[in-house]
């Protein structure tokens, strides 16, 4: 389903917990691999570790899909806060949507858990 | 710290499992991953964590890049049907032909038989150098074989088995069937189970108890419905009751047809076996000669073969005194059963396999040959890729998955062609290959045409593999888009097509030289007449004496005399063409005693007629001679080497086994035409026939010649036999042009595939050679468009087109004869009257090669003459 030359976002759904967690981590910020493992580490309480295979596996794919870009030297941090060494990778406008279309599939199935008692209540 | 250094040196080392694009793109920020964590997390949970994740992604990454590369090619494909169409037709032929020979191979040679450890069976035979001309493979008379049984140490077990057409009633009808009255032991020697009972053991063997059967899983299910209850049901056999005790499974027809070396012809496989059970009498009576047809011994461990020969030839040494003087000189020969048996296919079959293997190259090489003209087209669109920073692995791995892709497509349709193959050549059965019959695409020929499918893709994908990792991307860059030329793969393409044409040169050779031995063969002139009718007719122990027998047969005969449409009936001993030997020494009188034997045959008056030979001088036996026996006719060879130009008419001889003193002198009264007696091939040797009064033996061969078709009479003769004996039948009913043809049917079968083979290998090679021109011609199409521009002729275009052509041919042709000229002695032996070298044949392989290859460059070099220079310089 190409719509103006761009897949639909809702075909890449149901995401992976790795690939939306790695989307989450880039929401805010431009990360770098190590950056985006500490953060996935640090909101799952340590749960989720990506190890370097599946992480790397995860941004080759989200690279060919379009959901992420690696940075330009020009678009990078300011040389205070950049580690020459590393790659960095930001949210493509696409990467956001796929993102966002994720997070409502899974509210909706929160929701419905809900109703039938199977997850706290609202508030 | 140094730890920590080490480990990432090892992890550094594990990331070399990942496909290297993935390790050239992300390998160092891998390492840099780990090495961080390294600093923060405990060393243990680090490494079990890292080594999890390489264990699962390793595959994964790899499995990502082969899907990439297949959903590439696949477009590749997709995107040249008719580039594609063409090779997977060419894999197709050649994996599926080279399936479906490997399965004739796996059905007679690999596949194991259906019993126990056969590499532990041998025969046993037991030669008698008395009886020159007589084969070694003698088996044993039945008193030796009982001694060997009781008196030897290298066996666990021995057994022996007698061959015989029994006349098996059911439902009123009477069938021949073939069966092998076996010892006790047989089954267990063998170490062959029934699949339904039990199988015969020593108690069914004794005289008395005997009337047991063991039938096969065919007439279990041709005549029993496959019932279980079959045991114990009651058979008619020769007109005894016989208790069925046991089925055998379905692959066990031991003895089949060709399994044991002079055994008895005429039926494909054994149905029934009953057991021997010899009289005490039987078991040590010397003077008879009766000996089995097989004698098969199961070794005991660590014992070698020549060691049990040794220990037989002692044996038998000892043995030898038990006989009259006259008659020693036995000794004792141990030989392989699986090799026995399949020994004279065995080279046969791999010849075969090693000239559809050459169809496979040539195959290969096609595609190859494409491919490459393929990568010549691409090589800009390899060069952009590259210049964009598609590593050169990543290129080489994608070109051989494309080919193995064609190649495994190719091989898919290949097996499907296989199995409709397998059927054709079962239908081309010559009838004289053991198992052969059995020839099916089971898993081992799937296992190996899945091999043959990745090799060939691998073979295949070699040469364009190499010539597109050869790009360059500064040469392209600089020849700013022009369509390359690619010399390198140019050179490539010739040399292929040249090695296919030599190969085709060898299989061509190959197949002229068997088609011109067949012709050969087919002319010879067998001395008797095609359409004679032949049959045997056995007689059941009823007929006890010779007199009831001689009654029996000459009442026959004289009924069959008066059928209409018969013109002549005779009887003989043997036949011709049935592979019996029967010879004696002797002596002509005057003359001493040659050192040869002679084949010794015994005829009724009226079989020479019978059976179209004509007499040359003298006359035929008449009802005096049978019953005197004192008279002989000889044949044009015995006449011309004892006696040249002289007339052998009158002159006395004497014949028999052994000491010929005291053998009373017979006269010889005729002398008829040469006939081809054991092979088409052999030429005929010296033989003397006596008078012979059918029923002598409880069966002849019976010959008749007729004015009317063969069927119209010999529903008549069956009819003649049932009013005079119902339970008798006639049985190996053909003309004397059948017995020829199944003389024939090997070399049939031989030429026919490797004739086939040939056809497909310069079918193949002319697509390559076609392929290379037309290729060559449209790269060429400027060039030839300046030259016609510049006031070239078409004439002059077509020479330098087939001036290409031409030399490759050439070459090909060159060394493909230098080639098969070494190689043709491996089929030395199946020539009849040409040399390995035989010029006539190579001189029409150089012919029609070059002749199909003049068509194959025709056509692209005409359509070089109609370049119009304005379209050729567009094109450029």
């Amino acid at each position: 389903m190409q719509r103006n030359g761009e897949p639909d976002s809702l075909d890449l759904l149901p995401l992976s917990p790795q690939l939306f967690h790695i989307l989450v981590a880039l929401a805010d910020r431009d990360q770098h691999g190590y950056g985006i493992m500490r953060d996935v580490a640090d909101r799952t309480g340590g749960k989720l570790r990506l190890s370097a295979g599946t992480l790397y596996g995860c941004m080759k794919r989200m690279l060919e899909q379009g959901l992420v870009i690696e940075l330009r030297e020009s678009e990078r941090p300011a040389p205070s806060n950049d580690d020459e060494r590393r790659r960095y990778y930001r949210l493509t406008q696409f990467g956001r949507k796929v993102a966002k279309a994720e997070a409502t599939r899974l509210a909706e199935l929160l929701e419905q858990a809900r109703i039938y008692g199977l997850a706290p209540k609202r508030g | 710290m140094g730890w920590r250094r080490n480990a990432v040196r090892i992890y550094r080392t594990l990331l070399l499992a990942y496909p290297a694009e993935f390790r050239h793109q992300y390998g160092a920020e891998m390492e840099r991953l780990f090495d961080d964590r390294s600093r923060s997390e405990p060393p243990v949970r680090l490494w079990l964590e890292s080594l999890a994740d390489i264990a699962i992604t390793v595959p994964t990454e790899h499995l990502h890049t082969l899907a990439a590369d297949l959903r590439y090619g696949g477009r590749m494909l997709a995107s040249a049907p008719s580039f594609t169409v063409v090779a997977l037709l060419v894999m197709a032929l050649g994996i599926g032909a080279t399936t479906a020979v490997f399965s004739l191979v796996n059905a007679v040679l690999l596949r194991s038989f259906p019993y126990g450890e056969p590499q532990g069976l041998v025969y046993l035979y037991s030669p008698n150098s008395q009886f020159q001309g007589t084969p070694d493979e003698m088996a044993p008379n039945d008193p030796d074989f009982y001694d060997w049984q009781r008196l030897s140490h290298s066996f666990t077990s021995l057994t022996m088995l007698k061959q015989r057409m029994s006349n098996f009633v059911h439902d009123g009808t009477v069938e021949r069937v073939g069966s092998a009255l076996v010892t006790g032991s047989f089954f267990e020697t063998l170490e062959a189970k029934p699949q339904l009972g039990r199988a015969i053991e020593a108690e069914d063997d004794t005289p008395g108890r005997a009337n047991v059967a063991v039938i096969s899983d065919r007439l279990w299910h041709e005549r029993f419905g496959g019932a279980t209850d079959v045991i114990g049901r009651v058979l008619q056999i020769n007109r005894k009751k016989y208790t069925v005790i046991g089925v055998m499974p379905k692959d066990f027809g031991y003895p089949f047809e060709g399994d044991i070396p002079y055994g008895m012809t005429g039926f494909k496989r054994t149905d029934l076996w009953l057991p021997v059970a010899l009289s005490a009498k039987e078991k040590t009576d010397r003077t008879t000669f009766a000996s089995n047809d097989a004698t098969i011994g199961r070794l005991r461990p660590g014992v070698s073969v020549a060691q049990a020969q040794a220990e037989l030839k002692s044996i038998e040494s000892q043995l030898n005194s038990l006989y009259p003087p006259m008659w020693r000189g036995w000794t004792a020969l141990v030989r392989p059963l699986v090799t026995t048996i399949v020994g004279p296919v065995q080279k046969m079959l791999w010849l075969l396999l090693g000239a559809v293997g050459c169809v496979l190259l040539i195959a290969c090489s096609n595609v190859a040959n494409l491919l490459l003209a393929k990568v010549a087209t691409r090589r800009q669109e390899i060069g952009v890729r590259m210049a964009l920073g598609a590593e050169r692995t990543r290129l080489i791995r994608q070109m051989l998955t494309e080919s193995l892709l064609l190649s495994c497509l190719g091989g898919s349709l290949g097996m499907l062609l296989a199995f409709a193959a397998v059927r054709l050549l079962v239908r081309l059965n010559p009838g004289n290959i053991p198992r052969f019959e059995q020839a099916s695409v089971d898993s081992r020929v799937l296992f190996i045409a899945v091999v043959l499918s990745v090799m060939a893709g691998l073979l295949s994908g070699l040469a364009p593999t190499v010539a597109a990792s050869r790009v360059s991307v500064n040469e392209i860059l600089k020849q700013g888009g022009n369509k390359g030329t690619a010399g390198t793969s140019n050179r490539w393409r010739q040399t292929l097509v040249l090695i296919e044409v030599a190969l085709s040169v060898i299989l061509l050779g190959g197949a002229g030289l068997m088609i011109r031995s067949f012709i050969a063969v087919q002319a010879v002139n067998p001395g008797f007449s095609p359409s004679a009718l032949t049959m045997r007719l056995s007689l059941d122990e009823r007929y006890k004496t010779p007199e009831q027998r001689m009654a029996f047969f000459q009442g026959f005969m004289q009924a069959a005399q008066r059928v209409p449409g018969v013109l002549k009936v005779g009887a003989a001993d043997v036949i011709p063409l049935d592979h019996r030997e029967s010879v004696a020494a002797f002596e002509i009188k005057g003359y001493g005693k040659p050192r040869d034997m002679i084949d010794n045959r015994s005829v009724t008056s009226g079989y020479f007629g019978a059976i179209g030979l004509p007499l040359l001088h003298g006359r035929d036996f008449d009802d005096h001679d049978l019953k005197n026996n004192s008279v002989a006719i000889v044949n044009e060879a015995f006449a011309k080497t004892f006696f040249g130009a002289s007339n052998p008419l009158g002159s006395q001889i004497r014949s028999g086994i052994g000491d010929l003193t005291g053998v009373p002198w017979i006269t010889v009264i005729g002398v008829i035409a040469n006939l081809r007696q054991t092979t088409l091939e052999e030429k005929p040797r010296p033989e003397v026939f006596r008078p012979y009064q059918a029923g002598l033996h409880g069966y002849a061969y019976l010959a008749f010649r007729l004015s009317v078709p063969p069927r119209v009479v010999i529903a008549t003769l069956r009819n003649v036999l049932h009013d005079m004996d119902p339970a008798l039948g006639l049985e190996d009913i053909h003309t004397m042009r059948d017995r020829m043809a199944e003389a024939n049917a090997r070399r049939r079968f031989q030429t026919v595939l490797l004739g086939g083979f040939a056809g497909l290998a310069l079918l193949l090679a002319c697509v390559g050679l076609y392929g290379l021109i037309a290729y060559s011609v449209k790269r060429r199409t400027a060039e030839i468009g300046v030259r016609m521009a510049l006031g070239g002729s078409q004439r002059q275009v077509l020479g330098m087109v087939l001036r290409e052509g031409l030399k490759v041919v050439g070459l090909g042709l060159f060394f493909g004869i230098v080639a098969a000229l070494g190689t043709m002695r491996l089929i030395g032996a199946w020539l009849y009257e040409i040399g390995a070298g035989d010029p006539i044949t190579f001189l029409s392989v150089a012919a029609t090669l070059l002749l199909v290859a003049v068509c194959a460059c025709l056509v692209p070099a005409i359509a070089a003459t109609r370049v119009e220079p304005v379209t050729a310089l567009r094109y450029e």
